[in-house]
């Protein structure tokens, strides 16, 4: 029940305005984030927009095609969309500019480079370091004149209320389960698992699409392994971010 | 503004760049002082870094980035020719650029456009000359490349990245195929532009007269003494300067051949070494 070693740095892409490359193992990803401007929905007049998105090219892995996104990338991007809400990482009221006027859109894009299974844990850790790393343009907004103004010049960074980790587990059978497993792992396996937790612990989200049937109590020993990972990862994500 | 796609999680309808809401100034080609805006003189190229083996899914990779510009290419193959297409006594070749939305400072959305598609199908034809494709009959050769940031020269970066990949994968080649990008503006010959000049120059409404324009070229630099598969040339340029241009970019595609060798051999000295520690 061991874990890849993990990689993060972040600000690697000149064009992003947030950017994080993750390495586990042999998976490798990298996580772009584009702000635009966009009017709030009359729905929620007040909230900005966060929208993630998983690309997996064929160049990652012989399993993809060419072409409209397949199920896994479909998921993933499902996958990171809930994560997102239900831990309420993100007040989107934050990227709200102007009430009913003008908000931010985050446009989160995941690439895979390399896909050597595990994809949701380094998908989540780009994503989550990546948004560490927005700075985001102070925008002023004339009412009389109805025109708004950008200055790069001020730049303020997002402020996230909640740090999730997520960690896969492959089930084979009733007594084998592997952690973190590779793409080799993930052909062999019947099913897989992935528990997301927050700092403090609490379960936020939980993943089994089918497969082996587990009983509870492996479950349980799976919550605490994970327990045991969100500290190493916040810590590692942390440091990038400092330095 | 295509249909809705029904696969991606969706946004809001429209959105606009905040860089459209700037004080919008103009910048100028060159900096003030004369120099261009990274401080190298006009026939200086970027920094280049490369590296082979990056994705280890794929049967020969490589990574390389000249100055911000950075591309990553796999090859698969060679495999079976999918059910359906006919035989062929050569080798087919499919090759697929894929741009990251991320990659340039106006979020491209992921749907494939016209300059992807045009990238890949000019690559095909340029790798189609350099793979020795009577060795491998009704078989298929895959291509991919992802652009993770675009800052110029991005078609040269990219043959020069899927030269070195069909390299790492044990394809048989004629050669290494370098890719190199030059640019002119007011009738000077700039190497190696970045995507702010290839913008400058495009904007340029041009008056009778005056020269401007860019070239892309893929070379083989050993085989039977220099052999050209690429060139792709835009603009107003008198033959005079195309020709001093092509010199020049074979003097850059020499430089970097001899840094991609040394790469793959050092690559291999590496796994001589490493299965020798196992062994």
């Amino acid at each position: 029940m061991s874990v890849r070693p993990i990689t993060v740095k972040v600000g690697t892409i000149t064009t992003a305005d947030g950017s994080s490359t993750v390495r586990v193992g042999h998976t490798t990803v990298i996580c772009g984030i584009k702000a635009e401007i966009a009017t709030p929905v009359l729905r929620n007049p007040n909230q900005g927009f966060i929208v993630p998105n998983v690309e997996l090219y064929p160049c990652c892995s012989h399993m993809f095609k060419i072409g409209p996104p397949g199920e896994k990338a479909m998921a993933t991007s499902q996958f990171l969309k809930n994560v997102i809400s239900s831990a309420k990482v993100l007040d989107l009221t934050d990227l709200c500019i102007v009430h009913n006027k003008l908000a931010w859109c985050l446009y989160c894009d995941v690439v895979c480079i390399n896909y050597d299974g595990n994809l949701y844990d380094a998908a989540l850790i780009a994503l989550m370091a990546a948004l560490q790393n927005v700075k985001l343009p102070a925008v002023s907004y004339d009412e009389e004149n109805d025109k708004a103004s950008v200055d790069i010049e001020r730049t303020l960074p997002i402020t996230l209320k909640a740090r999730p980790v997520a960690s896969t587990f492959t089930v084979y059978s009733d007594s084998i389960q592997l952690m973190d497993p590779t793409a080799e792992d993930e052909t062999q396996g019947s099913g897989e698992v992935t528990v997301v937790l927050l700092e403090n612990g609490s379960l936020c989200t939980t993943h089994k699409p089918g497969g082996q049937l587990i009983l509870p109590n492996i479950l349980d020993t799976f919550v605490d392994l994970a327990k045991q990972r969100v500290h190493a990862v916040n810590t590692l994500i942390g440091k990038e971010i400092n330095e | 503004m295509g249909s809705r796609d029904s696969r991606r999680i969706l946004g809001p309808e429209k959105s606009i760049p905040y860089s459209l809401l700037q004080t919008q100034e103009m910048k100028h080609f060159l900096a003030e002082d004369g120099l261009r805006w990274d401080g190298r003189s006009a026939v200086d190229p970027r920094k280049l870094f490369m590296s082979v083996g990056v994705i280890s899914q794929a049967k020969g990779s490589s990574y390389l980035e000249v100055g911000n510009t950075k591309v990553c290419c796999g090859v698969y193959g060679p495999m079976d020719v999918q059910r359906g297409s006919d035989f062929n006594m050569s080798c087919k070749v499919l090759c697929e650029v894929k741009m990251a939305p991320f990659s340039c400072s106006v979020r491209k959305s992921p749907q494939p456009d016209k300059q992807q598609r045009e990238m890949s199908r000019q690559l095909k034809d340029a790798l189609e000359t350099v793979i020795v494709l009577d060795k491998f009959p009704k078989s298929q050769i895959d291509v991919y490349l992802t652009v993770i940031e675009d800052d110029g020269g991005l078609l040269a970066a990219c043959i020069t990245a899927a030269g070195l990949a069909i390299c790492h994968a044990n394809i048989d080649v004629y050669d290494l195929v370098i890719g190199a990008s030059l640019l002119w503006h007011d009738g000077i010959l700039y190497a190696d532009p970045t995507h702010h000049e290839e913008e400058c120059e495009g904007h340029k409404i041009r008056n009778s007269g005056s020269e401007g324009g860019q070239l892309t070229v893929g070379i083989m630099p050993k085989y039977a003494n220099g052999q050209v598969s690429l060139l792709v040339q835009g603009g107003q340029i008198s033959a005079d300067n195309l020709c001093e241009g092509l010199e020049v970019a074979v003097e850059i595609c020499q430089r970097i051949y001899t840094l991609s060798r040394k790469t793959l051999i050092d690559y291999v000295e590496q796994s001589l070494e490493a299965n020798s520690d196992s062994s």
